[in-house]
């Protein structure tokens, strides 16, 4: 981006607004790791890296039901940090097939995008914590609205319900700044300097996150009309046959 | 009280919100779960929704009171198929606010009865239809094609949901009660029925690509880790059925990461 002071505010506004899209704010879907992780690579310089890292992101959330309290994640704000920091840090990928492979450049560059992905989760079950504070709070704030029924005051439910909504705002845009940080700070103890068994482990996770998808899908939709789920096998395996030659 | 509003009593065709109550309650309805809580959902939303239209009827500070009582208890849905319900409960509130006898009993029934409905009938269609089949086609149209390709269906739903939730505040104020013939439809259940099928068909294509893929792996990586991975992949989620959400999992394979990296 040209103008770098412009960038971290650019950055935590993104944050803000996605967090809010996740549950509280419209719900349009932007706030999915897919579109998420392409605007903060768009906007960290590289959306091609950041739509790369995205995709695999989205096939590990693919089966998460944002239904009621399920559960309690926060992965925009860590995927939006997180593919923020890494491009920053100098982290590139051109096509996922680059980081497939188990030794040299091939095994160090799947070992890297293995290493965003498990931070990323582990980053977003740690936001998960300040979601379930948040809704304390929130629960507090609903009970303090219980005011309003004996006073009839309008305002003070229409207040408490937008404080709640500038407080996910507020969560989304300081945990993305703080993941972004974090991992420039993290990026040199990456795969390299761990030991080579773990980054070998690292190089993996790419390989597992489809089957994770596929497996996580299955369960959920279960096997009684199985007609469209092997129409689409035979359609993806013979167009990536062709396509390979 | 004003009540400039139509009444249920005129013809259907001619009953609409005053636009910029209409405008209020749309944008308030688009954060009707910014206060959701562990104990009653989305009530304080549902209030905050409603809110322009109380003001607008100029409700005495008891009608209020009562209004603010009748919606304080627990209130949950779909936040998609929630316009509905407002739209109907607008239409009710509108109604006993002209002097149209509406037992309280009949507008909280008709509140937990379509709410209900609508959260098993927007949760199947939006969460477990229509955003697997919709990302997993961004996913694809993304890493095939170019990165602003990925983010058109996204666009493309966003767009398209919004103006649903407005039509269907409208439709919900227009009809009333009414509005539950609309969501027992048997199109809702074709709809949910194929989203699903589209859902599955790319889970499908994924599938095929991932396997095509792993096959041409395997002279590289050898057929250990692959299989291994393949394995794992595909039984961890049927071991930890549902309970486990797919960071978890994933950190949870990443165990089983380790073993291979140590076995091959």
């Amino acid at each position: 981006m040209s103008e770098p002071w412009l960038f971290w505010p650019l950055l935590a506004l993104l944050g803000a607004l996605l967090a809010m899209d996740e549950n509280s704010l419209a719900q349009t879907w932007l706030s999915q790791p897919l579109p998420a992780c392409t605007l903060a690579g768009l906007l960290a310089g590289d959306p091609v890296s950041g739509m790369l890292l995205g995709f695999m992101l989205q096939l590990v959330v693919v089966g998460n039901l944002p239904v009621g309290a399920s559960f309690e994640l926060d992965s925009v704000s860590a995927a939006l940090g997180i593919t923020t920091g890494a491009i920053l840090a100098g982290w590139r990928l051109d096509t996922l097939s680059s980081a497939v492979g188990p030794v040299g450049e091939n095994g160090l560059a799947a070992a890297r995008l293995g290493w965003l992905i498990v931070m990323v989760s582990a980053a977003s079950l740690i936001g998960g914590r300040l979601v379930k504070l948040e809704r304390g709070l929130r629960l507090g704030w609903m009970l303090d609205g219980y005011r309003s029924v004996r006073d009839g005051d309008l305002r003070r439910l229409e207040g408490l319900h937008r404080r709640s909504l500038l407080v996910t705002g507020l969560r989304g845009a300081v945990l993305t700044m703080l993941w972004a940080l974090a991992i420039g700070l993290l990026w040199d103890l990456g795969p390299g300097y761990l030991p080579a068994t773990v980054t070998k482990a690292l190089g993996l996770v790419p390989l597992l996150v489809p089957a994770l998808a596929v497996g996580t899908l299955v369960d959920r939709f279960g096997l009684r009309q199985a007609w469209p789920l092997v129409a689409g096998l035979a359609v993806g395996m013979l167009v990536l046959i062709k396509v390979m030659g | 009280m004003k009540t400039d509003v139509p009444t249920s009593s005129d013809q259907v065709t001619a009953v609409k919100l005053p636009g910029p109550v209409a405008r209020q309650v749309f944008r308030r309805s688009l954060i009707l779960q910014a206060s959701w809580n562990d104990q009653r959902m989305q009530n304080l939303g549902l209030l905050a929704t409603l809110a322009p239209l109380l003001r607008h009827l100029d409700l005495d500070r008891n009608q209020l009171r009562q209004t603010c009582r009748r919606y304080y208890g627990f209130f949950n849905t779909n936040p998609y198929l929630a316009s509905f319900v407002i739209g109907g409960l607008l239409r009710l509130e509108n109604d006993m606010a002209s002097g149209t006898a509406v037992p309280e009993r009949m507008v909280t029934g008709f509140r937990d009865t379509l709410a209900r409905a609508c959260g098993s009938l927007g949760d199947q269609l939006f969460w477990l239809g229509l955003r697997p089949a919709v990302m997993l086609a961004a996913c694809g149209m993304a890493v095939f094609w170019n990165w602003q390709a990925g983010l058109v269906p996204v666009v493309l739903f966003a767009l398209g949901q919004l103006h649903f939730r407005r039509r269907g505040i409208n439709l919900g104020f227009s009809l009333g009660p009414e509005v539950v013939d609309v969501i027992s439809r048997p199109l809702w259940h074709r709809a949910i029925a194929w989203a699903r099928r589209a859902a599955l068909a790319l889970t499908g294509i994924l599938a095929g690509f991932y396997f095509a893929g792993l096959l041409d792996q395997v002279p590289t990586l050898g057929p250990g880790p692959v299989i291994g991975c393949l394995v794992v992949g595909m039984g961890l989620p049927a071991l930890v059925r549902q309970k486990a959400s797919g960071e978890s999992q994933l950190l949870l394979s990443l165990i089983f990461a380790l073993g291979l990296a140590l076995l091959f």
